[in-house]
């Protein structure tokens, strides 16, 4: 198996930031890269720029930032818009770092994920009010509400809803939560099309620990828009901390209908999960309890073709110009070669 | 003695009875006969028992997800705090039911201890003792049932429910070992008779005889307190009962929440109301070494419910002015927010809190730092925080028992009272 | 005062002094007798009668074996008219298999208790057969805790180094279990403190923890899942003496303290070659001994015939297992502080058991065959250990006692198959579940040694699985008894000889009687009912 870390594989670049970053995007038409978290505040890193460092863009809001998405508006420029865990969303020009308007109470609780529709018209974010929500990314106009995922488990426990996904054709978001919950919502006539629960995601101790832990931490859909990812931790054996097998599975959601099964014996929670642009590849980033983890398949194989072990935890992937993948999470931002991340296992030897 | 407990009409005479009452331990246990034979000193001694519930928070509560916000820090985490029923306190926003209780319990925000990982600081939060190759120390439960418990009851004095720590009674012997009692309220293996009521009967007689037998012309204090040990268990087959709570909970669901930590609360009021003089409830389990954040939103909203609850219960009953409520787990948790999104454990400055029994209300002892790493002012040590209990309960800190020929205080050696805390 | 130089000089002083009494011939027994019933006519005290054969019966089998006589040994000893069947039974028991496995599983408490620190020592098989073997064979006492103290081999091979190993690494706790075990004296103030009232300063204290610095604990294998540990010490590292403990303060650096023995001399230490190296302990391999080994030099001081404490500790110790209370009680707290009941006998004691070259078996033979320890238990004032030994002791059956208590006298044991019942717990409690015998029985006494017991006692005992013992097989008590060709009385009388080892008194019987011949169509269910009640009642739960 070609699961040890490689000494040739190394970040391109690193900055070392301070406390957890939840939240990045990038700006690929000028090369920059935005991120925040439990700081609090945005900054931005200029990718192709030496030396390397990262600089602060505003300050927030005094919540964390837990999302971050960037739109195109033409011919203004950029718009980098924020989720909190406020329960606010801010539209931010990051030249500047002038907040061009926000929604106070886009969620009561705090806001988990944002996503943004590929034409940059639709933005859907989901909260801890177990809601889905669609608005209109330039007037911040609530469309649409999707009630459905529930705030316990069926067991019980407290429920998160983490992430949502808009699918390529702007269409179709997807949310999934702790309890394994995934469903697939028609934006347009605002209907639910497809749910299913992959309960291998979520892990509960009624007994010992009186707990539960676990949970789809991301979705996203193919680049074709047929295959929907979710990330996150298979069973595990202890609730006290991340011990149980780094997940993913993807399935053909129109179907309802899981197509594979992207594991690895790696004890670990992946947060986020990315396609290749040709969708040959699946990459995801996480953390167990012995640190952080990056792993890459290739479609049709469930074993990882790469791993590479790294100190802190990742929460967010995001890929930059020439095919370089961005990771941003605990203290750091790093930049890595993706012919490295994908180096298959005959390239290794 | 600086306690206040109980209403005042009965000052001089509770001052009277104070004499007899905190005496050493073995005049207590004697006396009772006695005291009990005056039907109006005996229901005087009841209403000045003292009972003690202990709030176990398994693995160790954060202080920065409850009573010691750092909000805008570094270390302070996702949450907000909130204003209480006490101008200029606030609490973490998980806690409103508390927030409106903060007039009855006292914070202490500077716990200094001494050991870190959960065999040891469970031990240590348990019996005010590190753990030691050659001494058992008992926990307090042992030792409030030791000093504040009823002889010749129908209950134990020290119930467990659904809580860590196996000291047990140590040294001070199997008669104050602890009654456990499960999280859904089982009760513990051989606690229930498989017999019909006139089989045990008859075998209870026949047993009265032999025993009268062995004991006619040999006054054995062995074979005495075999009996008594023998007669307790028996009369908890008629009280269990008292453990069961369905026929109630729906009247108090809303008050203390409709969780298995509520139940269990519910059932500690119940207990205190039997007469039990220690009851320690436990909920599992805060060791959130990952996804901090997540887990005290889940675990910190049913336990503060039910905590509220707990005291407005029992001061609706008028049962506060003698009940000490503990709130406390073995550690506290790292300012530093991890790698895994968790806290680790930290015993440097946490925080615990007292209410009932003669503790100030509405007060904050103690202070840490801007960032909660180090304990700005008054620091209290596992010690102080036990010695401050016994003496809310009006037992003496410094009392010896001993374990083989060494002398063993209640509170270790060196500890002080915090006066503060007590009215 | 200081009890150094000056007291130990008395000690030699005493022990010559009653060699000279030893020297006359009479027996150790009757110097016993003599001695407590000169202090009963002194302070004037009436002593309880002699225990009846009954009463003497279950009392020594007890004792010397941790069992209790079969229906037919009882017949057999109270029918029996010769005048030393007393002595002939002890010399019997003293023989036992049994009765090595009961000084073992006694002096397993003394070296470990219920509840040892940790470390692997709840599974210590090993250390357990050695000190089987070492009773079998009746091992002199010095050579035995010579052993234990010098801890070679391993633990599971051999045995003894699991006394260190329970204290892994701790040196002055290792010195508080020696210091009490071995020499009888309590050190463990000095640890913190000197003690206003007491002998020993802290510089004591340290200096006796200094022999037993430089030991640790090595794992040099693995057998049946077992870990094997063996004792290794190393050539240099010393005690650091920081004063005492109210002055401490972090990184406060102490002294070096050098090995001294207990109000003794300092240890005659060579001095290490200059070019020396250090060894490490490497896993897997028996650890090298150390040029000079300051615990061995500690092992030996310990156990030589003339240290002043050790041939003292163990005669009191010994006469405590056996009469209850210590002439120095308790037995780990010899100070001057704590003087003896009986002086001259503790030193009469001490002197013949050295001069016996420590031979136990002799030692506990003298002690049960004297008039002091059969006396009835019945005449005190109820106490667990009567003042001045007026009256014989009382005290609780062990868990390993109990259970073979009621396995004999059942019948289970007499009639139990090789292969028992799926379900039924195999090992020494069979058919008990052990763990819940020790949860239970295993320490039913307070930290001082008083008897309490507790509620969870009584809960197994009314509600547990008792009825597991009453098989009703050929040959059980329950199939006896209940067995309707035999008279009622007979059945009644052999009901009490079998669980009481005596009849019944005749109130007893009638009663009994009574309560067993209720017509009803499941008559062993009475009988069932009261073997549970004799079972379970005081007179079975206490040795007396």
């Amino acid at each position: 198996m070609a699961n040890p870390p490689s000494p040739s594989i190394e970040p391109i670049a690193s900055c070392v930031e301070q406390g957890t970053l939840y939240a990045l995007a990038i700006d690929v038409r000028r090369g920059i890269a935005y991120f925040g978290g439990s700081e609090r505040s945005v900054r931005s890193w200029r990718l192709n720029d030496e030396p390397v460092r990262s600089e602060l863009a505003w300050h927030g809001r005094g919540a964390y930032v837990s999302s971050l998405v960037l739109a195109h508006d033409e011919p203004h420029g950029p718009v980098v818009i924020t989720g909190h865990y406020d329960g606010s969303l801010t539209w931010h020009e990051p030249a500047t770092g002038r907040v061009l308007m926000s929604v106070e109470s886009a969620h009561h609780g705090w806001v988990r994920d944002l996503a943004l529709s590929g034409d940059g018209r639709r933005l859907v974010s989901v909260g801890n009010d177990m809601l889905v929500r669609c608005w209109d990314r330039a007037t911040g106009t609530l469309q649409q509400t999707f009630a459905g995922h529930a705030a316990e488990t069926p067991e019980g426990y407290v429920s998160t809803l983490y992430s949502v996904a808009i699918s390529p054709d702007g269409r179709c978001a997807a949310s999934a939560d702790r309890a394994g919950e995934v469903r697939v919502w028609d934006l347009e006539r605002g209907s639910l099309v497809a749910q299913w629960r992959s309960a291998e995601f979520y892990t509960f101790d009624p007994e010992k620990r009186d707990r539960s832990m676990g949970g789809i931490r991301r979705v996203r859909f193919s680049p074709d828009g047929s295959t929907l990812a979710v990330a996150g931790i298979g069973q595990i054996t202890n609730v006290d901390g991340f011990v149980g097998p780094a997940r993913v599975e993807l399935w053909d959601w129109r179907a309802v209908k899981r197509r594979s099964l992207l594991g690895d014996s790696h004890n670990a929670v992946l947060n986020d999960v990315v396609f290749t642009a040709n969708g040959q590849h699946v990459v995801a980033g996480g953390g167990g309890d012995s640190g952080g983890v990056l792993l890459s398949w290739q479609l049709g194989k469930e074993k990882p073709v790469q791993k590479v072990k790294l100190k802190g935890h990742i929460h967010r992937l995001a890929w930059a110009t020439g095919d370089r993948l961005l990771t941003a999470g605990f203290e750091a931002v790093q930049l890595w070669s993706s012919a490295a991340v994908l180096a298959t296992e005959e390239s290794q030897a | 003695m600086k306690t206040h407990c109980g209403s005042s009409e009965h000052l001089s005479r509770r001052a009277l009875l104070k004499g007899s009452l905190t005496t050493s331990a073995g005049g207590v246990v004697m006396n009772w006969g006695g005291l009990f034979g005056n039907p109006g000193w005996a229901e005087e001694v009841q209403r000045q028992k003292k009972h003690c519930i202990l709030l176990w928070m398994n693995g160790g509560a954060s202080q920065f997800e409850t009573f010691d916000m750092k909000v805008g820090r570094p270390t302070g985490g996702v949450f907000r705090s909130i204003a209480t029923n006490v101008p200029g306190t606030q609490v973490c926003e998980l806690m409103p039911h508390m927030a409106q209780q903060m007039d009855k319990i006292a914070v202490i925000r500077s716990m200094r201890t001494s050991e870190v990982d959960h065999p040891g600081g469970i031990y240590l939060m348990h019996t005010g003792y590190r753990p030691s190759a050659t001494v058992r120390f008992p926990e307090v439960g042992a030792i409030v049932a030791k000093y504040q418990g009823r002889p010749g009851k129908d209950l134990p004095d020290f119930i467990k429910v659904s809580s860590q720590g196996d000291a047990g009674a140590g040294f001070l012997g199997p008669r104050y070992q602890p009654f456990g009692i499960g999280s859904k309220g089982d009760l513990p293996p051989f606690t229930n008779s498989s017999l019909a009521k006139e089989v045990e009967s008859r075998r209870h007689e026949l047993r009265s005889f032999v025993e009268s037998q062995y004991t006619q012309d040999n006054p054995s204090q062995l074979a005495r307190m075999h009996h008594e040990a023998y007669e307790a268990a028996r009369r908890l087959q008629s009280v269990q009962q008292k453990f069961k709570l369905d026929a109630e909970w729906d009247k108090y669901r809303e008050l203390y929440g409709d969780s298995g930590f509520g139940r269990r609360c519910l059932l500690a009021r119940k207990l205190v109301e039997s007469g039990v003089a220690f009851i320690e409830v436990g909920q599992s389990s805060y060791d959130s070494h990952a996804d901090n954040a997540s887990w005290h939103k889940g675990l910190v909203p049913p336990m503060e419910q039910a905590w509220a609850g707990l005291l407005t219960d029992l001061k609706d009953r008028g049962l506060l002015d003698n009940t000490l409520v503990v709130w406390t787990g073995e550690i506290g948790r790292t300012p530093k927010i991890n790698n895994r999104a968790g806290r680790d454990h930290y015993v440097r400055c946490w925080s615990t809190a007292l209410a009932g029994c003669g503790i100030k209300g509405g007060l904050v002892y103690g202070e840490s730092d801007a960032d909660g790493v180090e304990v700005k002012d008054s620091p209290v040590s596992e010690g102080d925080f036990f010695a401050t209990i016994y003496q809310s309960l009006s037992i003496n800190p410094r009392e010896e028992n001993f374990a083989g020929v060494r002398p063993v205080p209640l509170a270790p050696f060196g500890s002080k009272v915090v006066t503060d805390l007590l009215a | 005062m200081r009890w150094s130089l000056n007291t130990m000089a008395i000690g030699f002083a005493v022990l010559a002094a009653s060699a000279l009494v030893s020297a006359d011939d009479k027996p150790l027994r009757a110097v016993i007798d003599d001695q407590v019933r000169a202090v009963w006519e002194k302070e004037k005290l009436t002593p309880a009668r002699p225990a009846t054969d009954a009463e003497f019966l279950r009392r020594v089998y007890l004792d010397l074996c941790g069992s209790v006589p079969t229906y037919d040994e009882t017949v057999s000893f109270l029918a029996d008219a010769t005048a030393d069947k007393r002595a002939t039974l002890i010399d019997r028991l003293l023989d036992d298999p049994r009765f090595a496995q009961h000084q073992a599983d006694i002096w397993d408490m003394i070296l470990f208790g219920r509840n040892p620190p940790g470390f692997d020592t709840d599974k210590r098989e090993g250390i357990q057969r050695w000190l089987r073997e070492q009773f079998a064979k009746n091992t002199p006492y010095d050579a035995l805790a010579l052993a234990i103290l010098r801890a070679e081999g391993n633990t599971l091979d051999d045995g003894p180094p699991m006394f260190y190993v329970q204290y892994r690494n701790q040196p002055e706790d290792v010195n508080e279990a020696i210091s009490q075990i071995f020499l009888g004296v309590q050190l463990q103030c000095a640890r913190c403190h000197d003690h206003p009232y007491e002998t020993w300063k802290q510089t004591d204290f340290f200096g006796m923890a200094a022999f037993l610095a430089r030991l640790e604990v090595v794992t040099v294998g693995k057998a049946n899942n077992l870990t094997k540990y063996a004792i290794g010490e190393k050539n240099s590292g010393d005690i650091l003496f920081t004063g005492p403990a109210k002055d401490q303060s972090p990184g406060k650096k102490g002294e070096p303290l050098k090995p001294k023995f207990l109000l003794g001399a300092a240890l005659d230490e060579p001095p290490l070659p200059k070019d020396f190296k250090e060894v490490k302990f490497e896993a897997n391999k028996p650890p090298p001994p150390p040029k000079f080994s300051r615990k061995d030099q500690l092992a030996a001081w310990i156990t030589q015939p003339d240290n002043p404490y050790f041939a003292r500790a163990i005669a009191n110790r010994v006469w405590a297992q056996f009469l209850g209370r210590g002439l120095v009680h308790p037995v780990d707290n010899m100070s001057p502080a704590n003087q003896p009941s009986h002086p001259d006998l503790l030193a009469a004691l001490a002197t013949a058991l050295r001069d016996h070259r420590f031979d136990l078996r002799w030692y506990i033979r003298e002690l049960v065959n004297s008039q002091t320890y059969q006396l009835s238990s019945i005449g005190g004032s109820g106490e667990q250990n009567p003042q001045l030994y007026i009256a014989a002791r009382t005290r609780p059956l062990s868990a390993e006692e109990l259970v073979e208590a009621w396995r004999i006298t059942t019948g289970y044991a007499a009639v139990e198959t090789t292969s028992p019942p799926k379900g039924v717990a195999t090992g020494r409690f069979r058919p008990l579940e052990s763990g819940y015998m020790l949860r239970f029985f295993g320490q039913p006494n307070s930290g001082t040694g008083d008897f309490q017991g507790g509620l969870q006692e009584h809960l197994y005992l009314n509600n547990g699985p008792l009825r597991n013992l009453l098989t009703t097989a050929k040959g059980s008590l329950l199939a006896t008894v209940s067995d309707t060709s035999l008279p009622i009385d007979a059945r009644v009388e052999r009901l009490y000889l079998a669980l009481l080892h005596r009849p019944p008194r005749d109130v007893e019987r009638q009663r009994m009687s009574e309560y067993v011949s209720v017509a009803s169509a499941k008559s062993d269910e009475r009988w069932a009912e009261a073997m549970w009640v004799l079972m379970t009642c005081s007179e079975f739960r206490f040795n007396h």
